[in-house]
């Protein structure tokens, strides 16, 4: 016996013996090692409360009963795998072969030879992990070329990762405005693995979170895969009586990137029978960041077509406009050269307002700026003084704003109040009670006429212009002067149309 | 014929008004926007509007013809850079009684008011 005891202490695999009251009377080396108890603990103990997991107790101590009774134990002598009990409770499975050998003193002991699987068992998983991961990154690949909607394919791109990592339910969150008004919307694009979870689309549509907060706040703020094993009683999680009540209890949070910037996040909800353990959290994290970036490029694809149609429209716009300029100018010119000036300098105006309003619509216009440009056609610069408040041009006034000045710029250019030695002020400040913008334009003669100047007989298509500009699409007033010291222009602009909110361009 | 220009581009606004005037109708306002389109629509009550699909802003052309259709019994003529983007809904909340694509001859647009104007008095 003892030669069997220390030639069992050099075997590599576990090896534990019992007698027929099922008290362990073997346990050599790689068993301490295996299980975590040592031999002094084993020894006298019950073999089923060291190592046998508690679903299988009782078909162990059954079979040992039948054992005894009848001589019979169809489990002997072969390999069987199941699964073990570790000292800190962890399960893993094990590939195990039991033999009975006649004890000293009568009896019988059962020797086990056991070999832990747990190192197999989780190459395995990672194997089958992987080649999952696989198949759903090909998926979206291929679905990323069919001809679908972006909604349609962030769907699809849940439903994949729900299937493949055994979650119930997955949401899309996207960042909308900017700098400190930016915060999580969410999509409602969601997958639902069973329809009693939807109570917590509704929760989640009302809620907006900023950097930061909530579950889905924290993965956008730090970046970072975030999970949770226990909704209920996460504080920092909202939305948890919502998601207790239908069952989802684990949660896991997944920014999306694409150029170092965050865009959105991914949530992914389970119940408690959700596995989150490393290898499922990488999965999630390496598909996760790949169908982020296949949402960009599907949010990129068809933000370009908008951009195409838009064009296409604009195109056909603007040979429109051509057209009505040209009308509306032939309409007022007596002459071909008059034609010539007023449709030429006109289709520079627009082109000027249209660049204005249109190509740096990304940057915010400030009105001194937008003035000096509008006027740009104005010669001698050291005559004209333009003072303004530094503030920023609401976006859909930049283009009335811009046609206005440049109209009395090409006026000025035309009728010469602004001949040898006049000067012209544009100066806008803001009037009483400071809701009010006051614009003037102010062409001064150096030398008074000695006789007041005419009056139009008629109102020609500029005052017409001003007049739909300032009234029409400005909600303003305007009043105008022509006398024998120059030619003046009062307009009153309501500010909150002419100035622009910080960061609401985003918002809508 | 009292007639309600929809439409956000000023030059063509400011043209077509001209060229109702020239055929000798009236014209009751300019709207650059769907909700300056109803307020003068409710105030005006014309006879028909000239609506273009694409307004400034998030304004929609198509919303406020329904409207001055539903609300008001106003005709709209439809005129778009972009007609295709009308919906078969639309044309049926709508019921444009001609529908001009941009950009178009000043022959078109007096047919289709004339037509307008001849289907009022039937």
């Amino acid at each position: 016996m003892k030669h069997l005891e220390s030639l069992f202490d050099r075997a590599l695999d576990a090896v534990v013996g019992m007698d027929e009251a099922g008290m362990v009377v073997a346990w050599n080396g790689a068993a301490e090692e295996m299980f975590g108890w040592s031999r002094a603990d084993a020894m006298g103990s019950s073999m089923g409360d060291l190592i046998v997991p508690p679903q299988h107790r009782e078909g162990h101590a059954r079979g040992l009963e039948r054992y005894n009774r009848t001589g019979e134990g169809p489990v002997l002598e072969q390999r069987v795998r199941i699964t073990a009990l570790h000292r800190d409770g962890a399960e893993f499975p094990i590939e195990l072969s039991i033999f009975p050998m006649p004890g000293d003193g009568g009896g019988r002991i059962f020797y086990a030879f056991i070999r832990s699987m747990a190192a197999e068992e989780s190459a395995r998983r990672a194997q089958e992990l992987r080649a999952r991961e696989g198949e759903a990154l090909l998926a979206v690949a291929q679905k990323l070329l069919d001809d679908v909607s972006l909604d349609e394919f962030t769907q699809f791109c849940l439903d994949n990762v729900c299937a493949v990592s055994g979650m119930e339910a997955g949401h899309f969150h996207v960042v909308r405005g900017r700098g400190p008004h930016a915060c999580l919307h969410p999509t409602g694009i969601w997958h639902l693995a069973d329809p009693r979870f939807q109570p917590v689309v509704e929760a989640t549509s009302v809620v907006r979170f900023g950097l930061g907060e909530g579950l889905p706040g924290r993965a956008w703020q730090s970046g970072q895969l975030q999970s949770l094993d226990d909704l209920a009683s996460s504080c920092q999680f909202v939305r948890r009586s919502v998601f207790e009540e239908v069952g989802l209890s684990r949660a896991v949070a997944l920014p999306v990137r694409q150029g170092g910037q965050i865009h959105g996040v991914l949530e992914f909800f389970g119940t408690s029978k959700a596995r989150l353990d490393p290898e499922i959290l990488r999965m999630l994290e390496t598909i996760g960041s790949q169908i982020g970036v296949a949402i960009r490029r599907k949010e990129n694809a068809e933000h370009r077509e908008t951009l195409r149609r838009e064009m296409s429209h604009r195109v056909g716009n603007s040979l429109s406009v051509l057209a009505s300029i040209y009308r509306s100018c032939s309409r007022e010119a007596r002459t071909k050269e008059e034609l010539d000036e007023a449709f030429l300098g006109r289709l520079v105006a627009v082109g000027q307002a249209n660049r204005l309003a249109v190509e740096d619509a990304s940057e915010s216009v400030a009105f001194p700026a937008l003035i000096e440009e509008a006027i740009s056609i104005l010669p001698e610069r050291n005559r004209i003084t333009i003072e303004a408040p530094d503030m920023t041009v609401d976006r859909d006034s930049v283009m009335p704003l811009a046609l206005i000045l440049n109209e009395l710029a090409t006026n000025a250019l035309k009728h010469g109040s602004s001949c040898e030695d006049s000067r012209l002020v544009v100066a806008a400040r803001f009037g009483e009670g400071r809701d009010e913008l006051v614009l003037e334009w102010h062409e001064h003669r150096a030398v008074p006429l000695t006789v007041p100047p005419p009056t139009p007989e008629r109102v020609g298509f500029g005052t017409k212009l001003m007049q739909h500009m300032v009234e029409g699409r400005l909600g303003g007033s305007f009043e105008r002067r022509l006398d024998e010291t120059g030619f003046c222009v009062v307009m009153k602009l309501p500010r909150e149309r002419i100035e622009a909110l910080p960061d609401t361009d985003l918002m809508a | 014929m009292r007639i309600l220009i929809v439409e956000d581009e000023v030059f063509i606004a400011l043209d077509l008004e001209m060229q109702i005037l020239d055929m000798g109708y009236e014209v009751v306002g300019i709207a650059a926007t769907k909700e300056t389109a109803i307020e003068i629509a409710c105030a005006q009550v014309p006879d028909l509007a000239l609506v273009d699909l694409h307004l400034a802003g998030p304004s929609s052309g198509a919303e406020a013809a329904a409207f001055l259709r539903a609300e008001l019994g106003v005709p709209s003529i439809i005129v778009s850079g972009s007609l295709h983007e009308l919906t078969e809904l639309d044309i049926a909340s709508i019921a444009p009684v001609s529908l001009l694509g941009k950009p178009f001859s000043p022959v078109k647009l007096q047919a289709a008011i004339r037509d307008a104007d001849t289907g009022r008095h039937r």
